[in-house]
C-alpha cells in the first residue's frame, strides 16, 4: 500500500469512527486533529488498536506524541516507519 | 482444660463463613461469632470469576447458582472525554465506550463457567453463614466480640457480648473477618491508613433503571459498568441486583466530597449529573434505599499473621474496589488460610509460622492487584489501550477475574509501568495531561 492509500483508509477511519461521516469531506490529511479536538487521549488509543489490527503494525503508547498525531500526514508516516523497523527487525 | 473450639473467627461475612465451611469440612471444631443479624445490606455486591473455585469446592456453588442471582459475564467501561473537549463544528461523538471484556474470553483454571454473579449481599452472605452452619460450625448471630486476649498460652479468650450479657469463649487460635471493622488490626495497633487512595464513596439502590438505554448492546447490560465522570479519579459504579433494581455508587477523592460541602444526596446528583445521559437515565429511576457512605478508604496491615491469629478479607486490607476485588479477596484468603490453618490443627501448633504460605501469597496478590489499580488510576486510557492490544488483553483480563494468587507477576503490569514512565517523563506525549492525581507509592502492601 503506497502512501496515498494509506492517508485516504485513515481518513476514511476517522469520519467513520469519531465524526459520524463527515458528509461534507471537511477532514484532510493536514487537517489539525489535536487543535480541533478530534483525536483526544482516548481515541488515539482505540487508533493504535485500529492500526494494529488493520496493518499488523504495533505502534507503542510511548510514541503517542503530538508531533505524531498532528494530522493523517503525520500518522500515515509514523504507521510506515514503525512499520519499516518491524520489517527490519525481522530480517536482522 | 481443652478450649471450647479449635478456632474462633469473628465475622460471618463471606470470608468468615467461608472459613468456617473449610475448616467444619476438614473436621475442626469452628465457631462464628457474627455481631449482626443476618441477613443484613452490605456494599460490594459484583464478583469476579476467582470466586468460583472456592464456592465449588466448599461445595455451596448449586445454593448461590439457585438464588438467581444476575449472571456476569463481563464489564464495561464508559468514558465522557470526548464530550469534553470542543469539537469545531463536529458533533455527534460516537466513541464514549473506552473499554469491555468478557470472561469467556480467558480459560480460567478451576472456574467451570463463563460466568460470575452480582449478588444482593444481604441474601449472598445469609447463604454462605448458613452453608457453613450446615457443614458443621457454630454460627452465633448477634454476638459482638468485645475483646481477645492472647495472654494464656493455652488458649485465645474472648469476650462476646449477646444482647445484654457478655460470655467467654477460648479457642485454640482466632481468624478476624470483622470486615472493615478490622477487630486485630485495630487492637494490635497494625492498622496503616492507605496515603493514596483516601477515596469516598456514596451509594443506593434504584428501582426501574433502563440499563439497556445506559449500554451499547443489549448483550452487555447486565455487565458491571464503570462510568468515569469528566472529573479526575471519580467514577460510578452501575451493578444490576435483579431484573429491575441496581446497584450505583460515586466513588471519588475525599478532599473532593468535603470541598463539594454538601450532604450524601446533593453531593450524588451534582457528580452524576457530570454525564447528562446517566443522570436523565437516573431521574427516570426510583431511588430504594437511603444514600449510604464509605470513608476512611483503604488501609494495610503491617502485620496479617502471627502466633494464633490470622486476619483475612476486609479485616487484612482493603483496597478501592474499582475491580470488584473485594468478595474475592475474602472467598480467596479464606481458600489459602484454610489450608495452613488445617496443617496447623494436625500438627496441633498455631505459631506465626505456620501461617508462611499464607502470608505470602496474599502479599504477592495484593502486590499485582495493588499496581494495577494505582496504574489504572494514573493513566486511566493505557487501560483501554491494553484491553484491546491482543497481546496484552488475555493478561489483563487474567487481573480482572481477579486470578492473582499463584502463578508469576502478569507481564502486562511490566509493560504498563514502562509506558506509564515514559508518558511521565514526556511532557509532549499527548497523554501526559491525562494522568492522574492519584500516585501511589511503590510500598503497596506493608507486612
Amino acid at each position: 500500500m503506497n502512501t496515498g492509500e494509506l492517508e485516504t483508509e485513515l481518513l476514511g477511519y476517522i469520519r467513520s469512527e469519531f465524526l459520524f461521516g463527515d458528509e461534507d469531506e471537511e477532514l484532510d490529511t493536514t487537517t489539525p486533529l489535536l487543535e480541533w479536538g478530534i483525536l483526544d487521549s482516548l481515541r488515539t488509543a482505540l487508533l493504535l488498536g485500529h492500526v494494529r489490527e488493520r496493518y499488523g503494525v504495533n505502534i507503542s503508547p510511548a510514541k503517542v506524541q503530538a508531533d505524531n498525531f498532528r494530522d493523517v500526514r503525520a500518522i500515515a508516516g509514523l504507521v510506515r516507519a514503525e512499520s519499516a523497523t518491524a520489517a527490519a527487525g525481522e530480517h536482522s | 482444660m481443652a478450649p471450647d473450639f479449635d478456632v474462633a473467627i469473628i465475622g460471618g461475612g463471606p470470608a468468615g463463613s467461608t472459613t468456617a465451611s473449610y475448616l467444619a469440612r476438614a473436621g475442626m471444631s469452628v465457631v462464628v461469632f457474627e455481631s449482626e443479624t443476618f441477613p443484613r445490606p452490605h456494599v460490594g455486591e459484583s464478583l469476579v470469576p476467582a470466586t468460583t473455585p472456592v464456592l465449588v469446592e466448599i461445595g455451596a456453588i448449586d445454593k448461590i447458582d439457585e438464588a438467581g442471582f444476575p449472571k456476569k459475564y463481563g464489564a464495561s467501561w464508559s468514558s465522557s472525554e470526548s464530550r469534553s473537549i470542543p469539537t469545531m463544528g463536529y458533533q455527534g461523538l460516537s466513541h464514549d465506550w473506552s473499554a469491555e471484556v468478557q470472561f469467556v474470553e480467558r480459560n480460567q483454571p478451576g472456574v467451570d463457567r463463563d460466568y460470575t454473579y452480582h449478588v444482593d449481599r444481604g441474601r449472598f452472605d445469609a447463604i454462605l453463614l448458613r452453608h457453613a452452619q450446615e457443614q458443621g460450625a457454630t454460627v452465633f448471630n448477634g454476638a459482638r466480640v468485645l475483646d481477645v486476649d492472647f495472654d494464656d498460652r493455652d488458649a485465645v479468650r474472648l469476650t462476646v457480648r449477646f444482647g445484654p450479657h457478655s460470655t467467654r469463649f477460648s479457642a485454640r487460635m482466632v481468624v478476624d473477618a470483622s470486615g472493615r471493622q478490622t477487630m486485630l488490626g485495630r487492637k494490635l495497633k497494625v492498622k496503616v491508613n492507605d496515603p493514596v487512595f483516601d477515596q469516598y464513596a456514596v451509594h443506593t439502590w434504584f428501582d426501574g433503571l433502563d440499563r439497556e438505554s445506559l449500554s451499547p448492546s443489549t448483550a452487555m447490560a447486565d455487565h458491571i459498568f464503570v462510568h468515569f465522570l469528566p472529573i479526575k479519579d471519580t467514577w460510578v459504579w452501575q451493578i444490576p441486583i435483579t431484573d429491575t433494581i441496581t446497584s450505583v455508587g460515586v466513588v471519588t477523592q475525599k478532599q473532593r466530597f468535603a470541598d463539594a460541602a454538601a450532604d450524601r444526596d446533593a453531593f450524588f446528583w451534582e457528580f452524576v449529573s457530570s454525564r447528562p445521559e446517566l443522570r436523565e437515565a437516573l431521574t427516570k429511576a426510583e431511588r430504594i434505599r437511603p444514600f449510604k457512605a464509605e470513608g476512611d478508604y483503604s488501609y494495610s496491615m503491617k502485620q496479617i499473621c502471627g502466633d494464633r491469629f490470622v486476619m483475612i478479607g476486609d479485616a487484612a486490607r482493603f483496597v478501592d474496589p474499582i475491580f470488584s476485588s473485594g468478595v474475592s479477596v475474602a472467598l480467596n484468603s479464606a481458600r489459602i488460610a484454610s489450608q495452613d490453618i488445617i496443617a496447623a490443627g494436625k500438627a496441633g501448633e498455631y505459631g506465626k509460622e505456620r501461617f508462611g504460605t499464607y502470608e505470602d501469597k496474599l502479599r504477592r496478590a495484593v502486590k499485582y492487584w495493588y499496581e494495577f489499580i494505582s496504574i489504572y488510576y494514573r493513566l486511566n486510557v493505557l487501560f483501554t489501550a491494553f484491553v484491546q492490544d491482543p497481546r496484552y488483553r488475555i493478561d489483563v483480563l487474567k487481573m480482572l477475574q481477579g486470578d492473582v494468587y499463584d502463578g508469576e507477576e502478569p507481564k502486562a503490569l511490566a509493560a504498563m509501568r514502562e509506558v506509564v514512565t515514559a508518558v511521565e517523563n514526556d511532557p509532549d506525549h499527548l497523554w501526559h495531561p491525562y494522568l492522574g492525581t492519584l500516585r501511589a507509592p511503590t510500598s503497596a502492601p506493608s507486612f
